[in-house]
């Protein structure tokens, strides 16, 4: 027991290079941006996240602890923090203000998401619980204006801990495994014939344009339906993989291919639904897939010649 | 207490842990709603799942598989509650909700949002959910969360919800159609096609559901 203690005291005290939760700080901002960018010009903001009392069409009550300190659900209020945590997502993607700037975004959402229950999705908690670990993690130790401010350099050789990496781990698999387990419908398996992702385009609510051509390969959706089930509940086998990739080849090949199907299936769920950045937020969980020394050769490879050098 | 940050890092990321593990549990807690049980997208759910599990030699009628689901259903949620409530201020604070039921089943008999006007006696169709051809403020109900929420709208338990979003609709359209005499805000609901029946290109029915009429003199007289 001692020894199982120490053994997980000294997993949490090892470091790595901190390019991939660097590289997971901007998707995130990126995310965040995307999310919010969306909502003020359409008028959402102003009918979802504002009082009935100043314009918007339902009463939100007094808004959440954050909103009240403001003075309620009212424009200046509502539109002031919108604007805090647009800033702090572009300062997540510039690397400025370290975890504070982290902090300060976890909150802006949470506080304007949580106005209005009816109107939030899945992906609000994904981007808060992104946001959480890039307050626990330095995000900003290298790819930032923090380590050129305070360090010279955007790109430095700088080790951070490793165990929020892995913490953003469990946490897409965490996603993945329970969506898994919620998926009890008769459609996602044999009883209801696999027709669960046909019937799920065919409704308006989440799908782009008219999905009724999927009636003539109806064949792919069942293959797609029992694949994403299957890839769901057994999402739990890539904390196996990790743990024993360095001893066995195979289970860098079951992490590459989990990678290769989970941005197939989200790309086509991008691309036939609408489902708000959820796509863009589950991405910055898979840049957590990558170790270190594997973003920084795929960064090498991608940039500039003139960049190089500093990188 | 460099020595002892080891060992207080130990506690803190097991608790986070154990907080998201917990609370990624299956929650049926959302779904245990009466009225939305006699929905005819669960009652199918009840009498597929009944009639497999009879083909496996089990004595089990959508009556009484629905009775059993209830009650695990309100169990799960139970256990769940007592295990998450510890770590509620945690949840609350550092934003770490773990809502995973996404896509849990198709809804078979979905609403669409209709608006209408009504301009000389004649109802005139302004908005179709997903149509090209009526396309009043598209952008907003076309954006994620509105969709989310007309989704949700579209269930008997939010017909508080729904009149309030309709009245402020209402109010939008009495600017935007100052012909308009009356304004139609409803679901139209119908059964989604089967592949085999888009091939036969059978037409689906549709039916109106909770439409709801406004005057919209009163609205303008209002902003005067």
């Amino acid at each position: 027991m001692i020894r199982a203690y120490r053994r997980l005291v000294a997993y949490l005290d090892e470091r790595e290079y901190a390019d991939t939760i660097a590289l997971f700080r901007i998707v995130v901002g990126v995310a965040l941006l995307v999310d919010l960018g969306a909502t003020a010009p359409s008028g959402v903001l102003d009918a979802i996240w504002i009082d009935i009392a100043h314009g918007g069409y339902r009463p939100l009550g007094y808004g959440g602890e954050l909103i009240r300190l403001l003075g309620g659900p009212t424009p200046t209020a509502v539109w002031g923090l919108f604007t805090v945590t647009v800033v702090a997502g572009f300062g997540l993607v510039v690397g400025l203000g370290g975890r504070f700037t982290a902090l300060v975004a976890a909150q802006g959402l949470l506080a304007l998401s949580a106005l209005n229950g009816h109107a939030r999705g899945s992906y609000d908690a994904l981007l808060s619980n992104a946001l959480w670990l890039l307050v626990l993690a330095d995000g900003t130790a290298t790819w930032s204006l923090d380590a050129r401010l305070f360090h010279g350099r955007f790109f430095r050789d700088v080790k951070i801990p490793a165990w929020p990496r892995r913490v953003a781990i469990l946490q897409l698999v965490l996603v993945y495994f329970s969506t898994g387990l919620h998926k009890v419908s008769a459609y996602w398996t044999p009883a209801g014939d696999f027709s669960a992702l046909y019937y799920i385009l065919q409704q308006p609510s989440w799908h782009r344009f008219d999905m009724r051509w999927l009636a003539h390969v109806f064949g792919l959706t069942q293959l797609a339906t029992a694949a994403t089930w299957i890839f769901e509940l057994a999402s739990p086998l890539l904390i196996v993989a990790l743990a024993f990739e360095r001893k066995r080849a195979g289970w860098r090949f079951y992490r590459l291919s989990f990678v290769a199907f989970g941005v197939a299936m989200h790309t086509g769920i991008f691309l036939l639904m609408e489902v708000g950045p959820f796509t863009v937020i589950i991405w910055s969980l898979y840049v957590c897939l990558f170790a270190p020394e594997e973003v920084r050769r795929a960064a090498r490879y991608l940039v500039s010649s003139r960049w190089r050098t500093k990188l | 207490m460099r020595r002892v940050w080891p060992h207080v890092r130990v506690l803190l990321v097991a608790l986070h842990v154990v907080a998201i593990v917990v609370m990624a549990m299956p929650n049926p807690g959302p779904g245990l709603d009466r009225s939305a049980w006699k929905n005819p997208t669960v009652q199918d759910e009840l009498t597929a799942w009944a009639e497999r599990l009879s083909t496996l030699g089990l004595d089990v009628t959508p009556k009484s598989l629905e009775a059993w689901a209830w009650s695990a259903a309100e169990t799960i949620t139970a256990v769940r509650e007592t295990l998450v409530a510890p770590f509620e201020p945690y949840r609350k604070y550092a934003g770490v909700r773990q809502p995973w039921n996404m896509f849990v089943a198709p809804h078979r008999h979905p609403a669409k949002l209709t608006v209408d006007v009504q301009v000389d006696d004649e109802w005139r169709p302004v908005y179709r959910a997903r149509s090209e051809e009526y396309d009043y403020r598209s952008r907003f109900f076309d954006h994620d969360r509105v969709r989310a929420m007309l989704f949700r709208y579209g269930w008997p338990a939010y017909k508080h919800s729904f009149a309030d979003f309709a009245r402020w609709l209402a109010k939008r359209l009495a600017e935007d159609f100052p012909e308009a005499s009356k304004a139609r805000i409803a679901f139209e609901r119908y059964k989604t096609a089967s592949p085999d029946e888009v091939k036969r290109g059978v037409e689906t029915k549709t039916t109106r559901d909770r439409p709801l009429v406004f005057d919209l003199a009163p609205f303008r007289e209002a902003v005067e």
